[in-house]
């Protein structure tokens, strides 16, 4: 007889969580101690140079000890050759890259974004190669033993939440879905099965329900938006309609508010160096800023402070790349843009090194730049319901679910097309961790 | 950024939901309030600026930088205009007394007026040097050369004055006086005790313990006493010499923050003499001479070889009843002169080094207490 239970486990793009239902109480693990939300848990992985990992707000913390105003010794490595055509000419190269060798770690955040990537294979860290599944793995591992601990009984099996479309191209999804598979398990786990994320989020709702109706689930998380139109409240007749989606999420806002907002204070429309200007644009891509930290970037800065007149400004971007600020600013970003949900203005602020941000958004301004994403989501969530051959007059019940569907603006777009029907807010961060655990259950029944 | 268009957005927000209007305002209100403070700072360093107080400040800093360049170039002999500073040569011994004389010596001349039946130190500096007075306790005096009067003459003259008496408080006696003039060109000092207790100090802790005026007794027994204190860089090897006539090498590198045992002395032995031994020293030698009058030379460039060997000395000469009574760094041309019991000086200068630990004898009946050396440099001025 196989011993153990089975999880529900929503891998998100910015948290995650782990679900367990025992058939009668479904419960949202509190897997991580450190954060003040104990049962999402941040997907962020920290890896030493020991090849040692963390997960969560401990990855978090380590990576904050380790890296403020840390020292660093850049030191030329040959990484490889490249092979130069030119007309009847052909030579090869050597390659070299300058490497921080007091680098005590890698943070990878996002790590679901790599499922989306088509060219996304992996990334080196430090001298060792880790593919995408791999990464992956370490992160579900780390879950898998933590949940253990939490539960004292062993993990046998888990429903893995997916988005409703990797990719459009159903080879690379199904090769995006592969991966992951395969990832949990070289985690541990015995038995995988997969659910997408927002028939979980409607198969927890379903449990609210005591009579069948047709719903609209929205799912809109860090990652992607996925909507699904399917008859709920009846187990035995559950129904998809259609299921659509778009890879525009959470992360794309918190990239538009840089872009149009912080810029500027890094020398945006001020320095004239057209390569500073790139490095400058570059910043509302988080992930790119510790690779730009080389002494060739901080050697060009400094010179470019020499003539320049906005001094401060490049002070604040060579603090930015340098001193290892960049994960603190973009989680200032983030905390505004959930605020921005709540309330009509956020203050972002941060007087770190030679960082000076004082910048107070408002509700308009950001709903300003965010129209250019309203049509593309307005257009996916008709096109899904075309196909589901309904109307918005015949949907019941929307149920929203994922940190960005609690954007005003866009709750004020499904109200606008589904006047009719019951917008439900469910729990935005743990429905579809609970909707699988119940999943798990049941494929276990 | 604020600016027209984001204060429009602010009034337009408001006017679109009024409620936000406190939220928005006391923000605003926030950053006037530190907008404000930082200008009155700015205001106030511009006022400053254009008082000349700032230019006064930075005269007076300029010229404390002046002067102690000026002690720097005096003690390097790198003046344009060529100052010739005057050398003498201190006695001090641990009831603080210090005697200061001019001195040319030669064989056979008497230092007459000092109670040699007592332990004494010597040391030779220079008109313009500061000197730091360790105390057993950990109490430092610090002084320039000039305000140690004249006291002794040579050769039969009896003293002319009484010696200087360095302030002792209860029952603290007077450890070692040292040169402290080009504390600001290295990087550590290290304290070392009489029983082999050792500890590194970086510079500026060290001017902390200057400002202080105590720098801690660096002792951990209550029969242990400190030695000395030691400018060094971290590259130097340090060569400790005991009393029974065994030489430890330390790198300073290796040395803690922390007062630990560094080298291993049986229970009646002591260390009598620290020599630094810096990369450029491989020339000379350290010489050894003991209170029978052996003199023993170990290579500088064997020491800097040699990793550290603190733990188990190396005896230096043949016979191990030899006490040492002094030891120094001794280049080819310098010279050296030990003083004996009477204060009569001998010559033991010898020429063609000693290379290879050999040992020779200094006749005379008399026990030796201490040893001059002569710098070679000082003699061709």
């Amino acid at each position: 007889m196989k011993t153990g239970v089975r999880v529900g486990i929503d891998f998100g793009t910015s948290n995650s969580g782990v679900g367990y239902y025992d058939g009668a109480n479904v419960q949202v693990l509190p897997l991580d101690h450190k954060s003040p939300t104990p049962g999402i848990i941040k997907t962020i992985l920290y890896i030493t140079r020991e090849q040692e990992t963390y997960i969560g707000q401990e990855a978090i913390d380590l990576y904050y000890r380790h890296n403020l105003n840390r020292p660093r010794r850049f030191e030329r490595r040959w990484v490889g050759e490249i092979e130069v055509y030119g007309g009847d000419m052909y030579f090869i190269r050597d390659v070299y890259v300058e490497v921080d060798v007091l680098n005590p770690g890698r943070l990878l955040q996002q790590i679901k974004t790599g499922l989306r990537l088509p060219g996304y294979e992996g990334t080196l860290v430090f001298d060792q190669y880790y593919d995408l599944q791999k990464i992956i793995s370490l992160y579900l591992g780390q879950l898998k033993r933590r949940a253990e601990q939490h539960l004292q009984q062993p993990i046998r099996g888990v429903v893995l939440g997916r988005p409703v479309k990797f990719m459009d191209d159903p080879a690379q999804d199904q090769k995006s879905q592969a991966i992951l598979q395969q990832a949990a398990y070289d985690a541990g786990f015995e038995e995988v099965d997969f659910e997408l994320e927002p028939v979980a989020a409607a198969r927890y709702f379903e449990l609210t329900l005591s009579k069948p109706q047709t719903a609209l689930v929205f799912d809109f998380g860090g990652g992607t938006l996925d909507i699904t139109i399917m008859k709920l409240g009846d187990p035995a007749n559950r129904q998809v309609f259609a299921v659509g989606g778009i890879g525009i999420a959470g992360a794309d806002f918190d990239r538009l508010m840089i872009q149009n907002h912080l810029l500027e204070y890094f020398g945006k429309y001020k320095v004239q160096d057209a390569e500073i200007d790139r490095w400058i644009d570059a910043i509302a891509d988080w992930q790119v800023i510790p690779e730009m930290a080389t002494p060739k970037v901080r050697e060009k800065i400094q010179q470019e402070m020499k003539h320049s007149p906005y001094i401060n400004r490049l002070k604040a971007l060579e603090a930015l790349i340098f001193n290892n600020l960049a994960f603190s600013f973009y989680n200032k970003v983030e905390a505004a843009k959930i605020a921005l949900s709540e309330q009509h203005a956020a203050l972002i602020q941060m007087e770190q090194e030679d960082i000076h941000i004082w910048e107070l958004l408002t509700r308009l301004q950001f709903e300003t730049d965010l129209k250019r994403y309203r049509q593309k989501i307005q257009d996916c969530l008709l096109d899904t319901l075309n196909r589901s051959g309904l109307s918005p007059l015949d949907v019941d019940i929307v149920i929203k679910t994922g940190g960005s569907s609690n954007i005003p603006y866009f709750h004020q777009m499904l109200v606008s097309i589904f006047n009719r029907a019951a917008i439900h807010t469910s729990d935005v961060f743990s429905s579809v961790t609970a909707g699988l655990a119940v999943r798990a259950y049941d494929s276990m029944a | 950024m604020i600016n027209q268009a984001k204060i429009q957005e602010w009034i337009r927000q408001i006017e679109d939901y009024p409620l936000i209007a406190p939220f928005i305002i006391r923000r605003i209100a926030d950053r006037l309030i530190e907008l404000d403070t930082e200008n009155e700072e700015l205001r106030e360093e511009n006022y400053s600026l254009r008082e000349g107080q700032k230019v006064n400040e930075y005269e007076q800093k300029i010229s404390d930088l002046e002067y102690q360049i000026e002690l720097l170039k005096r003690q390097l002999k790198i003046s344009g205009s060529r100052i010739e500073s005057e050398f003498r040569v201190l006695a001090y011994q641990p009831d603080g007394k210090v005697f200061s004389f001019r001195w040319e010596p030669c064989e056979g001349q008497l230092l007459a007026g000092m109670p040699f039946e007592r332990e004494v130190h010597f040391l030779w500096v220079q008109e313009t040097d500061e000197l730091l007075f360790l105390l057993d306790s950990g109490r430092i005096d610090v002084r320039p050369v000039g305000d140690i009067p004249i006291t002794l003459g040579t050769t039969g003259e009896t003293a002319k004055v009484e010696p200087y008496q360095i302030e002792l408080r209860g029952r603290e006696e007077l450890s070692s006086v040292m040169s402290i003039t080009l504390a600001p060109t290295l990087q550590m000092v290290v304290q070392i005790s009489r029983r082999g207790y050792v500890r590194s100090i970086s510079m500026d802790y060290f001017q902390m313990f200057l400002s202080s005026r105590n720098v801690g007794s660096g002792v951990k027994t209550k029969s242990d006493q400190v030695l000395c204190l030691v400018l060094c860089n971290p590259e130097d090897v340090l060569v400790l010499i005991s009393r029974s006539g065994y030489w430890f090498a330390l790198p300073v590198q290796s040395l803690s923050a922390a007062v630990l045992e560094a080298v291993k002395l049986s229970l009646d032995d002591h260390l009598v003499g620290v020599v630094r031994v810096t990369s450029a020293d491989k020339e000379k030698e350290i010489r050894v001479v003991s209170t029978t009058g052996q003199i023993a030379g170990i290579s500088a460039d064997q020491v800097t070889l040699l990793r550290n060997t603190a733990k188990r000395g190396k005896p230096i000469f043949a016979n191990a009843t030899e006490k040492v009574c002094d030891a120094g760094l001794v280049g080819k041309d310098d010279r050296v002169f030990l003083i004996d019991e009477k204060g009569s000086f001998m010559d033991a200068s010898i020429r063609d080094g000693m290379h290879g630990d050999r040992t020779q004898t200094a006749s005379s009946a008399l026990s030796f207490t201490a040893m001059v050396v002569l710098p070679g440099e000082r003699r061709e001025k």
